[in-house]
């Protein structure tokens, strides 16, 4: 997100990747395990209007630090060292504006393979370089999404050029672009002062969180205590907390209140954003005795007036 | 209970009426004859009162707007709203402000209906959720259709019923109010990395011309009897010599109702030292010759703004021109979107030019009923603007200093310098409020007769146009006070019109499932966005005709 901030992105929609993408590289995302649809639905077999022969129109290249299981879905892996995205990439850019670096390998990589990289990504109909928690959750952060977004720009003078992270998560796309509509932030907003306010770093929640500045907190689908770092999680534990959530999870097992509430798009109708932005709507198919999930917080809001008004008037 | 406004000096041109003095009625929503002895009144003592204002042309909802909002975090740092300054929602301002803010600052400039021009199909869900969360003001949607594959298909093999239909289908499918083109064939060529110079140009994959793709979308639209016609950001904008494209456009159309948008971005020619010249008085002359076509100007104001359009290519060009951020967003099937930042410079020879272009086909375009007042919004310059932009075309003293702080090399160039004309405030209801509700085909709206929607601004009479259009002392919406003296006062949400064309889709069922089955990522049956998602629909009615 913050990448995206500094500099913006050449993206689409997937299914122009199904329709037109010649070379697709993964970078740093396993989706044989985290998406196993994307696959057959958008980037390796699918079929579209210049890839009629659906994988055999494609080549794949895998970037990561082992041979995770979606390597044999490659054509081609590339297996590069430890916390090395950055320099690699930066190398990349050096070979695509025709600059040689000082040196024969760089994290682990052979030049060579690299300037064939590069020299594909040039040639490619239409390229895509997908992203996943190897970049964004490696040291360094949004600076390599950030010169991932660069190589991305750079590539789009010569070729039909995408770079799409691998969001997942269900809905977090669609909640991103709802605070942004409400706040023109897409996270880290903080209402303190009445107004919405952004700051990464400071205001984001595990900044928060081991600051232990928050003295209750409101949990609305989310698994902070398996997602956040230990210090983090560790203050939820210490503060009230109310979580909103229809599965058990270890959120729920700390919380001080939980309310069950229905699973959007299992058990009430709702929309989902796609991690390429498109809204889904989604059916309900199973019935459930809890309310939906808006439906206890617009009650929590009400209290919180009712209270206010009561206080005002002591 | 009903309300009368008394006093006021009221401007209605779509009844001739130039500030007669004379008593407005309105109850449950409309305006009536008589709103009884109950009603609350309004002393309108030194106000024009006018129609609330339609805005027939300005992003402020949708996928590529939330992108112009993410990527610029700088942009909201500045302006926010809250609960303390008296709003019911916070939010944020700058020139891509958050969904609450902007249905507060159209309402507090007397501002009731505005239209977001350019949703590709894909992104109407998404444009539709964000409508529901601005208030105060009615709302709609335009649907891109100028790189549809679909439509590009059925073109090539001249399968011209089944475009009808396909167009019946797609309105319905995203509750859209009308169809626009952006650069026809443009965003398709993106993505192929190429882009389209000229109408008779063939696409690389499809063999089809923009020249075709209009006229059969413009028939299309004709038949199915939609109540706002072809809504036009032509092929070339933004370069020089966009002003020839734009002409032979216009020609191709051969009398059919069209409307050119923000006709100010196609008004470049390349003469003169700097291979860059405004030709407005030649498009003023085409749109004063053919009474067919109308306009907006999509004006440019000096300052920083986000550029936001479906015109993929063309934003490619200019974050390479500039260097600054670039966000491109290819949608399937269907069309693109490109969001760059750009920074109008007073200093600049070509921004001067583009300043002064907008304006001097305000003033030499001599049917107001023909030129709408926008900014291409946020692309020229935010909407907020908007009363700066009437007294510049009230005002010609207020213009010449303007003029005079322009680049200078632009300034001795313009055709602009000579030109003396002021609009009246009638000519200024007609171009914000009048003139756009008509085109729109929006029967309601635009005036104050019986029956019409009780959205009503009351200016307080101010040699300042400026200040005079920016604080409304009222302005009404459905027969309610909702902001005084330029605030808002009372949150409430207006209604997102649409239409349902007759037509159906009975020909094409199959082949559309089988496209999608084929091209799209989405399955059919999810796609077609329902009622649910506007919460206040309004139905308008097509006109439809049997000669398909």
């Amino acid at each position: 997100m913050v990448a995206l901030q500094l500099g913006g992105a050449p993206a689409a929609t997937l299914g122009e990747v199904k329709n037109r993408a010649d070379l697709v590289i993964f970078w740093g995302s396993n989706p044989a395990e985290s998406h196993p649809r994307h696959f057959t639905r958008y980037s390796g077999a699918a079929k579209g209007r210049m890839n009629p022969k659906g994988r055999k129109d494609r080549y794949i290249v895998l970037v990561d630090i082992r041979p995770t299981p979606s390597a044999k879905y490659a054509d081609e892996f590339i297996q590069i060292k430890p916390g090395h995205d950055f320099e690699v990439l930066t190398v990349m850019r050096m070979l695509a504006s025709g600059k040689l670096p000082d040196a024969r390998s760089v994290g682990g990589v052979e030049v060579q393979t690299l300037e064939r990289l590069v020299s594909r990504c040039k040639d490619a109909r239409m390229g895509v370089l997908f992203f996943g928690q190897g970049i964004t959750e490696t040291r360094g952060k949004h600076q390599n999404s950030l010169v991932i977004y660069q190589f991305g720009k750079e590539m789009s003078l010569y070729s039909k050029f995408l770079t799409l992270p691998m969001r997942g998560h269900y809905n977090v796309v669609g909640s991103g672009n709802t605070m942004c509509w409400q706040t023109g932030y897409p996270f880290a907003v903080n209402f303190g002062r009445g107004y919405p306010q952004f700051n990464p770093g400071e205001f984001s929640v595990v900044d928060l969180l081991k600051r232990k500045e928050p003295d209750a907190a409101l949990i609305v689908a989310a698994e902070p205590m398996d997602h956040l770092p230990y210090e983090a999680a560790r203050h939820l534990e210490n503060i009230p907390t109310i979580v909103l959530d229809p599965r058990e999870t270890l959120t729920t097992r700390m919380a001080t209140v939980v309310i069950p509430v229905k699973h959007a798009g299992i058990s009430v109708e709702g929309t989902a954003y796609r991690m390429d932005h498109i809204p889904i709507k989604m059916r309900a198919v199973l019935d459930s005795p809890w309310p939906k999930d808006d439906e206890p917080l617009e009650r929590i809001i009400q209290r919180v007036k009712e209270l206010r008004k009561e206080k005002a008037a002591v | 209970m009903g309300i009368r406004i008394e006093n006021g000096e009221v401007i209605d041109p779509a009844h001739g009426e130039n500030r007669v003095r004379r008593t407005i009625h309105m109850k449950d929503g409309r305006i009536v004859a008589d709103a009884g002895l109950d009603a609350t009144v309004i002393d309108a003592t030194g106000c024009v009162v006018m129609a609330g204002g339609v805005d027939i042309h300005t992003h402020v909802a949708g996928p590529k707007v939330n992108f112009a909002r993410l990527m610029r975090p700088e942009d909201h740092r500045y302006e926010h709203v809250s609960r303390e300054d008296g709003y019911e929602r916070s939010g944020t301002g700058g020139v891509a402000a958050t969904t609450y803010t902007t249905g507060y600052r159209y309402c507090e400039m007397g501002y009731t209906t505005i239209v977001e021009p350019a949703v590709p199909p894909l992104g109407a869900r998404h444009a539709h959720e964000e409508l529901a969360d601005i208030p105060q003001v009615d709302k709609a949607i335009f649907t891109l259709l100028g790189n549809s594959e679909i439509i590009f298909q059925y073109l090539a093999k001249g399968e011209m019923s089944k475009i009808n239909e396909y167009i019946s289908w797609i309105m319905d499918a995203t509750k859209a109010y009308s169809v626009k083109i952006v650069n026809p064939g443009g965003a398709n060529m993106w993505k192929y990395r190429a882009d389209i110079h000229d109408i008779d140009q063939k696409l690389c994959d499809f063999d089809t011309t923009p020249r075709q793709i209009v006229l059969a979308i413009a028939d299309a639209m004709a038949t199915l009897g939609l109540p706002h016609p072809l809504h036009l950001h032509c092929n070339n904008l933004g370069v020089p010599d966009s002003y020839k494209t734009a002409i032979a456009t216009a020609e191709a159309m051969e009398g059919r109702p069209l409307h050119l948008t923000h006709l100010q971005f196609s008004s470049y020619g390349a003469s003169g030292k700097r291979k860059f010249s405004s030709e407005a008085p030649r498009l003023a002359q085409m749109v004063n010759d053919n009474r067919n076509i109308t306009i907006d100007v999509g004006q440019v104001l000096f300052g920083k703004t986000t550029t936001i359009t479906a015109d993929g290519p063309f934003e490619f060009h200019l974050h390479k021109l500039t260097g600054s951020k670039w966000y491109n967003g290819d949608v399937e099937c269907e069309d693109g979107c490109g969001v760059v930042p750009y920074d109008y410079k007073r200093t600049s020879f070509v921004n001067s030019i583009q300043w002064a272009a907008g304006l001097e086909l305000f003033l030499l375009i001599d049917d107001p009923w023909r030129v709408y007042l926008t900014t291409d919004h946020p692309n020229g310059a935010p909407f907020i603007t908007y009363p700066h932009l009437i007294r510049l075309l009230m005002d010609k003293d207020f213009r010449r200093e303007h003029v005079e702080r322009i680049s200078a090399e632009a300034a001795a160039e313009i055709p602009l310098k000579t030109l003396d004309r002021e609009y009246t405030l009638y000519e200024i209801a007609i171009i914000t409020r009048a003139g756009a509700a008509k085109r729109l085909g929006l029967v309601n709206k635009g005036h104050l007769g019986v029956g019409a929607d009780a959205d009503v601004a009351v200016y307080r009479i101010s040699p300042d146009y400026e200040e005079m259009f920016a604080k409304p002392a009222w302005v009404l919406k459905d027969g309610e006070v909702v902001a005084k003296e330029g605030k808002v006062t009372r949150q409430v949400f207006g209604r997102t019109l649409y239409v349902h064309p007759e037509r159906g889709f009975a020909d094409i069922k199959g082949e559309l499932a089988d496209f999608f089955e084929s091209y799209y990522t989405v399955n059919i049956n999810n796609y077609p966005v329902g009622l649910e998602y506007l919460p206040r629909p309004e139905l308008i009615p097509c006109q439809v005709k049997q000669n398909d």
